[in-house]
């Protein structure tokens, strides 16, 4: 089912959760929505299932309006990051809620083939007379994803749903919801903090952050092609290096670098972004670059990190494969220059640090 | 002999130090206000012998009144149950201006004294009262009838049932909820099959509570009852009026099988309280 969004606002009190949001997601498509916490995400998602009104805007599932509908009569398949299980019920009889539930209840023994069905889809068969308080995380979140299966849902929508999880268990079943989704037809929301799991999970990523869409885009575009400094941060490691433009070109330390059509005239100053990984080291005096120290090394397994401090103590990050850092013979306290490769411009000083 | 791992032993230091004086201490209190008293009245009624005891008990006025003391008792937290859960559910679920006055008049039974309650609730209900002057054309006496005992009795256990579900609504996962209606279930269905549930065990302690209150009260119900023997009597007063006239076998009797009524219904509420607690399979 194709969903669109259309000029969507939502306020809770003063705080304004979201802010005119536009946004189409295809049938089929496994779509996840970014953003630190408060970025309205969740309130998208609750939206999208009808637990939320918006205050204004609509929602739309094939072309039919359904802003009015209620959670009920939507059809949308919902799972919690917190499981939220009927701790009164069985495993079986959880996943079997949605098919009693239902107008034309199917017969008990189809409700039966069902629920097996569905149980072995998510490789919970054999714990159909578990409560829920006798499984695992893991265990639960995979019941309530059957659960949410069960009523044939054309939409999935998933708050944070391995946000309770362990780092293991979380790689597993982000693979395994992947794989799921690739075999049902269905159209998919997936709501994340997680860089990595939203690269990871998603056909496209939506980029939230206070209520707005940043960025939307396939994961590859979202990490090489950051539309703005705050994409830029968010999603992976990031050197931020104020500059300032002088004729036509941004001044960084000895480099002058093309605005490429960025929209800053001289004498403003901008700010620099690059990965920490994109960028040559190179001994001091050698090259155009920015000079700095070399304040720390770690050895990260294939990669070596470099921590290193530019003037006024700007602190800059490398991170070099093990070859090319042998290759350099650097020590604590050398002094070096840093070139970037692809570095990108934005206008305006550096946004406050976020990254954690 | 060896103290297995895990046990708890006065002997052996355990980790929380204190262990014998606090168990003496416990053992010694509740003996002494609880245990002894009862006691004391178990063994009086056997001095009397088993033929008058039945006589007392059998007496048409004494069983007038056991009846409407236990049988009131149980419509009115009957009542409690329902009105209760209906009260907490409002103080949870929604935000309203004036929420934590409400929350704090809930427990104005409690702190009221017994009489002042009693006379308030006489004053409303007599036939010349607010409420009483309403009823009277329509034929209903409520003061000075066994009505207008329960009416006293639903009072005072108001803040039992509230007070004991509230917070296990508090705690519900308002998630759960979502995901019921998500799943396509009305509401109705979802408080039936999934919020029912989870606080039967509370609200069934709430309606003990209340209950064993109810039976217990006292200076609340005789001002509204007009305590006419045989209709609106309870037994405590019975008790009281057998003491004051001196028939101290006759009051020891009553009281006896009122305690060993009390204790059965409260063992048999706490035994479906367990069935339901299992049932829910708590985490």
């Amino acid at each position: 089912m194709k969903i669109e969004i259309k000029s969507l606002s939502k306020s809770f009190g003063d705080f304004r959760a979201l802010h005119d949001i536009d946004l189409t997601i295809e049938s089929g498509e496994l779509v996840t929505l970014l953003g630190p916490s408060g970025s309205g995400k969740t309130t998208l998602l609750r939206i999208i299932g009808g637990l939320e009104s918006p205050d204004s805007g609509s929602v739309w599932f094939d072309g039919h309006d359904a802003t009015e509908r209620s959670a009920r009569d939507r059809r949308v398949g919902f799972v919690f990051q917190h499981y939220a299980l009927f701790r009164n019920m069985s495993v079986f009889d959880n996943v079997a809620f949605g098919l009693h539930v239902r107008p034309n209840r199917p017969s008990k023994k189809e409700i039966a083939e069902r629920v097996d069905h569905l149980l072995a889809l998510v490789q919970m068969r054999g714990f159909e007379r578990r409560r829920p308080s006798q499984l695992s995380g893991g265990q639960r979140q995979r019941v309530a994803l059957a659960r949410a299966l069960a009523v044939e849902p054309k939409v999935l929508l998933l708050d944070e749903p391995f946000g309770a999880l362990d780092a293991q268990v979380r790689r597993e079943l982000r693979r395994w919801l992947r794989h799921l989704h690739d075999e049902m037809n269905v159209t998919g929301v997936f709501v994340t903090h997680d860089q990595d799991e939203a690269l990871e999970v998603a056909d496209r990523v939506v980029v939230m952050n206070k209520g707005a869409i940043e960025q939307v885009g396939v994961p590859m575009e979202i990490y090489d092609k950051p539309a703005t400094p705050f994409v830029y941060q968010f999603i992976g490691n990031v050197n931020r290096v104020p500059c300032v433009i002088a004729g036509g070109e941004a001044r960084l330390g000895t480099l002058a670098l093309p605005l490429n059509g960025v929209d800053a005239p001289d004498g403003t100053h901008a700010t620099v972004f690059f990965r920490p990984h994109d960028l040559k080291l190179a001994p001091a005096g050698g090259a155009n670059g920015i000079a700095a120290t070399v304040r720390h090394i770690s050895v990260l397994g294939a990669n070596v990190r470099i921590d290193l401090a530019a003037d006024n103590d700007l602190p800059l990050e490398a991170e070099l494969p093990r070859v090319q850092f042998d290759e350099l013979t650097l020590k604590q306290g050398d002094k070096v220059v840093v070139i970037p490769n692809d570095p990108k411009i934005f206008p305006g000083a550096a946004p406050a640090t976020s990254t954690p | 002999m060896t103290v297995g791992r895990g046990t708890i032993s006065p002997v052996r230091s355990s980790v929380i130090p204190g262990f014998g004086p606090t168990l003496g201490f416990t053992m010694f209190y509740l003996s002494l206000l609880v245990l002894l008293p009862l006691i004391a009245l178990f063994l009086r009624p056997i001095g009397m012998g088993g033929e008058k005891f039945v006589a007392i008990l059998f007496d048409s006025r004494v069983l007038a009144a056991l009846r409407l003391s236990f049988g009131g008792a149980l419509v009115a937290a009957g009542v409690n149950a329902f009105a209760g859960l209906l009260l907490a559910w409002v103080l949870v679920r929604y935000e309203f201006p004036g929420r934590r006055v409400v929350d704090a008049i809930v427990d104005l039974p409690f702190a009221l004294p017994t009489a002042v309650a009693g006379i308030a609730l006489t004053a409303l209900y007599a036939p010349n009262g607010w409420i009483g002057e309403l009823l009277a054309p329509l034929d209903i006496k409520v003061a000075f009838t066994p009505l207008g005992v329960m009416v006293a009795m639903v009072f005072i256990g108001v803040p039992f049932v509230v007070r004991t579900v509230q917070p296990v609504l508090q705690e519900a996962d308002q998630e759960v909820d979502d995901a019921a209606s998500s799943l396509g279930a009305s509401r109705w269905l979802i408080f039936r099959r999934i919020i029912l549930p989870t606080i039967l065990p509370s609200l069934t302690t709430g309606f003990a509570l209340a209950f064993a209150r109810a039976v217990g009260e006292y200076g609340s119900i005789i001002f509204i009852a007009g305590n006419i023997p045989g209709v609106s009597e309870i037994a405590p007063l019975l008790i009281v009026t057998k003491l004051e006239q001196y028939d101290y076998q006759g009051a020891t009797a009553i009281a006896a099988v009122m305690l060993v009524a009390s204790f059965v219904i409260l063992f048999v509420i706490n035994g479906l309280q367990k069935w339901q607690q299992s049932r829910i399979g708590r985490a």
